[in-house]
């Protein structure tokens, strides 16, 4: 795409600039009746009768005990179902009863008796054991069905997690995502501020980009144990893998401490598992089955209806609550197809706009299936000794087919033209396909144990394996195709706002698909990889839990260790010379019409060219032409990290001070095939260490009872994935239209990143709700520039060449990265002022105003780069809305979200791309049938969310390419048993 | 030589040696800086480690020298000799006999049930006597010694002073500090609120060393062993008439609540025997404790004249 330019209404920067204008002025009102509604609120809520009470964390029982010391009162309380649970830190002038409830909140206890003198607890409701009459769901809280009583009572809820943490995070529990359709743990993170959904076409998430930075640059874990199932040519962990029913919180870090994991220049998201040893060893089964209809029927070839299941089951498994298990399982099958309409490119003809190159139709069907396995056992072994293994099995079988019909165009012999259309009377007409299958398959293999050596020292260490093996296989081919011809009936366009509609034409000579002939390459993409992973990690602490006080200290050191061996079976073909294909040999179509796709018969093709084709490269092993067709992607790689840490910190009454030290050195070796300059391929071997020193600093500071304020910094890492980094082409998994070859430095270096975080939390006890208002800086240096260059090929397919390195200066311009920003959240479970008549409303509401810019360079393909440009490269608003209502045995959630557009910018602006979505909404409501069986109805992407590329830096006019992923309505059933 | 705080890699054993034996006989004289010591302790397991042999020998030693070591110069007797030696007699039998009644003999003391004293000893030292306790004390080689025969007790040393501790199943020095001894059942339990409590173990086995927040169990058999106390709160609320439990089953907090009372509880629950519990009480409200079983445990409690009585609900 050479020649494009165009005119284009730019929405989204005219938002900008206005935003821009007011933005000082709204940031410092925000603050301004923030702060004035925090102080108003604080003064109503002070207390009359307050003493001090200090009681730091400890032991649930003992916290009781030195409350009844400080309030000057007796105490009783069973403690069968608090037996190992640690308590809230307490501290500052509070009344007693205030002092009471912050230390039952969360927990399963209640106040039975108060007689001033002595207060007896008891639990809230006996959970019966095994039986199928569950516990009724308490009318004081928010819980909408028995089962949601349960997870309230066994686990501290997201505000409290938030308010309990070392710096700033959020959290999402149980509760919340088992209350809206999410389909795997990316849905579940993208629930949460200033995450992007990042979704394929079967309409489930795969990764997500959190603050705008890229999906690479955050890390996972699950208890404790980094989460390794990358895939080839990335480094970001496939969180769609994992079934969100496995899961009890998860808790986005986005500024890391020293012992969270340093690859976090966007965030750390620290996932745990179910125990069986949750709320005290409550059996709890949770079965759900969903059929679902998605809106695209009538397409060319059958869409596959989804489904799922999923169970889970835990518990403990003696009377002694010792010894507890999890299982659970999960099966879902998706289908989808994604319409989208594409113009190559625009030229001004006489003032207008019209579209130039290739125009296409194109219909995308993925299929996709998911199985998951979850056992995990946990034991507590003696006082203060627990320890858990666990075992995951999960496997994605990912599969897209992509036909394309494109009809290329010259503007120059548009007729009729008017601003908003025209109509050509040729065309030349290309039939193509395209098609992937990724399947992924992951042992993960974990264990762990943490020891209260006493009231103030503890001991922890993870071990964790994870095998982890991604089989790719893909066939694309250029299309066939026949020269202009004339039409009969012209093909028509007409623009309309952002939005361009193609109406065919049709000619005599088009419909027959015995003309139309095979050209270019044929590619057939079979790689292997197989990773083994190991992962240890030892931590001692010491008084450094939250409210105790002094000086404390927490040490630890890890070895992660990657190795990955990616095994190339793939070959290409070029048609033998004097051989033909056509497409009538392919296609069970008797005719074919214009900007409408045709299915094709695959491994009828297959053999065909096989038979009419000769190798690419030659017998020599050389090539005639672009040697990137995957013969370069046999490699072995490994990384070997060794990491260790140290934090120093001080708490007092009202807060805390940490400062910490990471050191970290990594080791690297790849070998690989890469070609000489004869086009030969020859083995190739490099080695790289290198040694990071990464520093923290991070506190908090109770204000009042309500308010905390907090600021953190720390330095992190964006390693690069472990990859060949010899020329390749990467099949396309998440937008097949586009090609992509890529080629990088082999001795990349991580992107080092400096961050900053400050926030104000404002938290309305008892409710676990609470506002918060932060902003954050990043500044990214050894940044990993890409030169790129980008056309579209004939057969209608984008494709990009990119070079990868780390570029510190061009031309003695700095080549960095800066993201800033602010963040809103607000998060109230129970509305005090919506009418308890009327039922509960909660509410979880993000804002994020993100400035993301990187620097681009110029160059690519061999050619230096002499100049830089700053881009944009995140979106700029991210607005999520999370609404929660149940009134009886009635429950409905809804999730709104709303961003401005995705930029993909390098340094040419003619190249230039912005994604726009439109607002996505998903929806889940419930009807109680009995207190076990309750009926589901689940909406995804129920607008149809339409998402256009607008290509161009000329007011990026009508879409570059406009398609929609459809919407899908799941019905279902769920059985609880307690 | 001066016991300081040099790198312990680079000073030979005999030098560490050297300042343990010079820490012990300040610790002896009561003269040793107590932070400096724990500071010097805290340096290098060697130095706790040399602090404890030099001590578990000093021990060892110290049983060892009798009367027959001490060496006597031989003169010549006379008359006047034989008065003043016989004056120097009557006055030492009429004084040793009453530093003998003072200081040498054991003094016991005894509370009964639901009962607390708090007593103190010469070197302004406080013993306090939980309920149902029965201690002797004696003034020794210039300090206390502390005996426990059965019960509890709360030992207050001020900065500078020591004492032995003895108990059947335990000798320990305590140097100044805080401490609680329990003695029930053939169980001791020593207990270092704050201070530092020097274990004999045996004339033989070097000594071992229990610090703040740590305790000391020893059985009859004396196997003695150390751990961090989890409970400190739950071991001394006593001393503010309050009693204490943390996940202990009905029938251990019923039985520690006995220990106050002369009418005593008994569980006729069998059931509820085992539920684990938790509280503060004070040892004088046994009425309000049994109304806080009957509420949180959903039992019923009645009173005979001989007991009180926790049942099932009706």
């Amino acid at each position: 795409m050479a020649d494009r330019t165009c005119v284009i209404v730019q929405l989204d920067e005219v938002w900008h600039r206005a935003l821009e204008a007011i933005r000082p002025w709204w940031n410092a009102g925000l603050v301004m009746a923030l702060f004035l509604a925090l102080s108003n609120t604080a003064e109503a809520a002070e207390p009359t009768e307050v003493q001090s009470f200090d009681i730091p964390v400890q032991p649930l029982s003992s916290a009781l005990a030195s409350y009844a010391r400080q309030a000057g009162v007796q105490i009783f309380f069973p403690t069968a179902r608090i037996a190992g649970r640690d308590s809230v830190a307490v501290h500052g002038r509070l009344d007693k009863s205030t002092a009471l409830r912050k230390l039952l909140a969360g927990t399963s206890l209640q106040v039975a008796s108060d007689d001033g003198q002595t207060i007896v607890l008891r639990p809230e409701a006996e959970p019966p054991r095994q039986t199928a009459k569950p516990p009724r769901p308490h009318a004081g809280n928010d819980a909408a069905s028995p089962l949601e009583e349960v997870i309230v009572r066994g686990a501290p809820r997201a505000g409290t997690l938030k308010r309990g943490n070392d710096t700033v995070a959020n959290t999402i529990t149980e509760l919340e995502i088992k209350r809206l359709p999410n389909l795997d743990v990316s849905d579940v993170i993208a629930r949460l501020p200033g995450v992007l959904r990042d979704d394929t076409q079967s309409g489930e998430d795969r990764y997500v980009q959190i603050r705008g930075l890229p999906n690479a640059a955050a890390s996972q874990s699950i208890d404790g144990v980094l989460l390794t199932d990358y895939i080839n040519s990335s480094r970001a962990a496939s969180t769609e893998l994992l079934p969100p029913h496995f899961m009890q919180s998860m808790t986005v870090t986005t500024t890391v401490t020293p012992d969270l994991d340093e690859n976090s220049n966007a965030a750390h998201v620290a996932m745990s598992t179910i125990s069986g040893l949750d709320d005290e060893g409550q059996h709890l089964m949770d079965i759900r089955g969903y059929l679902g209809y998605n809106s695209r029927s009538g397409g060319d070839r059958p869409t596959r209806q989804p489904m799922r299941l999923s169970g889970t089951w835990r518990g403990a498994l003696d009377e002694g609550n010792r010894f507890g298990l999890a299982v659970g399982g999960e099966l879902d099958r998706l289908g989808s197809r994604q319409d989208a309409r594409s113009v190559a490119g625009y030229k001004v003809i006489t003032g207008f706009d019209v579209p130039n190159g290739a125009l296409t139709a194109g219909e995308t069907y993925t299929q996709t299936q998911r199985a998951s396995a979850l056992v995990r056992f946990d034991a507590r072994l003696a006082r203060g000794l627990a320890v858990f293994g666990e075992y995951l099995y999960l496997q994605h079988d990912f599969q897209t087919d992509q036909q394309t019909a494109s009809a290329s165009v010259a503007a120059a012999q548009a007729v009729a033209i008017t601003a908003t259309s025209g109509q050509f009377h040729s065309a030349g007409q290309v039939y193509g396909f395209n098609q992937g299958a990724p399947r992924l398959h992951d042992h993960l293999i974990q264990a762990g144990g943490d020891f209260q050596v006493t009231g103030t020292e503890a001991l922890s260490f993870r071990l964790g394996m994870i095998l982890n093996t991604v089989r790719q296989s893909s066939v694309s081919i250029d299309g066939f195709g026949i020269g202009s011809s004339s039409l009969q009936t012209p093909l028509r366009y007409d623009i309309s706002g952002n939005d361009i509609a193609l109406s065919a034409g049709a000619g005599d000579l088009m419909a027959n698909p015995g003309l139309y002939r095979l050209s270019g390459k044929t590619i057939v993409n079979a790689t292997v990889s197989q990773d083994h992973n190991y992962f240890a990690r030892i931590d001692y602490l010491r008084n450094l839990r939250l409210g105790q006080l002094g000086w404390g200290f927490k040490a630890g050191v890890q070895l992660k260790t990657l190795a990955r061996v990616n095994t190339q079976n793939g070959y290409a073909r070029v048609l033998a010379p004097g051989e033909s294909l056509d497409l009538a040999a392919v296609t069970a179509a008797s005719r074919v019409d214009q900007l409408n796709p045709v299915s094709s018969n695959q491994a009828a093709f297959l053999q065909l060219i096989n038979q009419r084709g000769i190798p690419s490269p030659d017998s020599n092993g050389e090539y005639t032409s672009d040697p990137a067709d995957g013969y370069g992607q046999d490699f072995t790689a490994s990384e070997q990290i060794w990491v260790g840490y140290g934090i120093v910190s001080y708490g007092f009454e009202h807060g805390r001070l940490s400062a910490g030290v990471r050191a970290a050195h990594t080791n690297r070796k790849l070998d690989q095939y890469e070609p000489d300059s004869n086009g030969q391929w020859n083995p190739a071997h490099y080695e790289q260490s290198y040694t990071h020193a990464l520093p923290s600093a991070y506190g908090y500071q109770d204000l009042t009872a309500n308010l905390k304020l907090r600021a953190a910094f720390t330095q992190t890492l964006q390693r690069p994935a472990l990859a060949g980094s010899s020329a390749r082409l990467l099949t396309s998994y998440d937008a097949p239209v586009t090609r992509w070859i890529s080629y990088s430095n082999p001795y990349l270096l991580p992107v080092r990143s400096t961050n900053f975080e400050l926030a104000a939390e404002y938290y309305l006890a008892p409710d676990d709700a609470y506002v918060c208002l932060g902003v954050f800086s990043k500044y990214l240096r050894d940044i990993s520039a890409v030169s790129s260059t980008q056309s579209v090929g004939a057969d209608a397919v984008r494709e990009i060449i990119s070079y990868t390195s780390n570029v510190t200066q061009v031309g003695g311009k700095k080549v960095y990265g800066k993201a800033q920003g602010i963040e809103l959240v607000w998060s109230d479970p129970k509305l005090f002022f919506f009418p308890e008549r009327f039922g509960n409303l909660g509410v979880a509401l993000g804002y994020d105003y993100i400035v993301y810019r990187v620097t681009a360079i110029n160059g690519g393909s061999g050619v230096p780069a002499t100049d830089t440009r700053l881009v944009d490269s995140g979106p700029r608003h991210f607005f999520n809305l999370s609404m929660f209502y149940n009134r009886g045995r009635f429950a409905a959630n809804v999730f709104l979200q709303a961003l401005s557009s995705l930029p993909a910018l390098s340094y040419d602006p003619t190249m230039d791309r912005r994604t726009r979505f439109s607002p996505l909404l998903d929806m889940q409501a419930s009807y109680a049938i009995t207190a076990n069986v309750r009926l589901l109805l689940e909406g995804r992407n129920i607008l149809d969310q339409s998402i256009s590329d607008h290509y161009g830096v000329t007011g990026y006019g009508p879409a570059y390419q406009l398609r929609h992923d459809g919407r899908t309505l799941w019905v279902g059933a769920q059985v609880m048993l307690f | 030589m001066t016991p300081t705080g040099t790198d312990p890699r680079t000073r030979n054993l005999e030098q560490i040696r050297e300042d343990a034996a010079l820490w012990l006989s300040r610790v002896q004289l009561g003269t040793a800086d107590e932070e400096a010591f724990a500071r010097w302790r805290a340096e290098h397991p060697a130095h706790a480690l040399e602090f404890a042999r030099a001590f578990a020998n000093w021990e060892a030693l110290r049983d060892a020298v009798s009367t027959d070591d001490l060496r006597m110069p031989v003169g010549s007797f006379t008359r006047r000799h034989l008065l003043q030696l016989a004056g120097c007699g009557a006055a030492l039998a009429i004084g040793g006999a009453f530093w003998v009644s003072q200081y040498r003999g054991w003094t016991a003391i005894k509370t009964g049930v639901g009962e607390l004293r708090k007593i103190s000893l010469p070197d302004t030292s406080t013993v306090e006597l939980n309920t149902d306790t029965e201690v002797a004390w004696r003034f020794n080689q210039n300090r206390s010694v502390i005996k426990l025969v059965r019960g509890e007790i709360a030992v207050t040393l001020r900065t500078g002073v020591s004492a032995l501790f003895l108990s059947t199943n335990l000798i320990a020095t305590l140097l100044s500090g805080r401490y609680n001894a329990r003695c029930v059942s053939d169980l001791l339990r020593l207990t270092v609120v704050q201070g530092t409590a020097l274990i004999d173990q045996s004339p033989r086995a070097p000594g071992i060393v229990a610090t703040t927040g740590q305790s000391v169990t020893a059985t009859a058999g004396r196997t003695v062993k150390i751990e961090a106390e989890n409970n400190m709160d739950g071991a001394t609320a006593w001393q503010n008439g309050e009693i204490v439990f943390h996940d202990e089953p009905l029938v251990a907090a019923v039985a520690e609540f006995n220990r106050y009372l002369t009418k005593k509880i008994r569980i006729l629950a069998p059931q509820a025997q085992f539920q684990r519990v938790g509280g503060r009480f004070k040892t004088a409200q046994p009425q309000a404790f049994l109304r806080a079983v009957s509420i949180g445990l959903d039992l019923r409690t009645t009173e005979t004249e001989e007991h009180y009585l926790i049942l099932p609900k009706i």
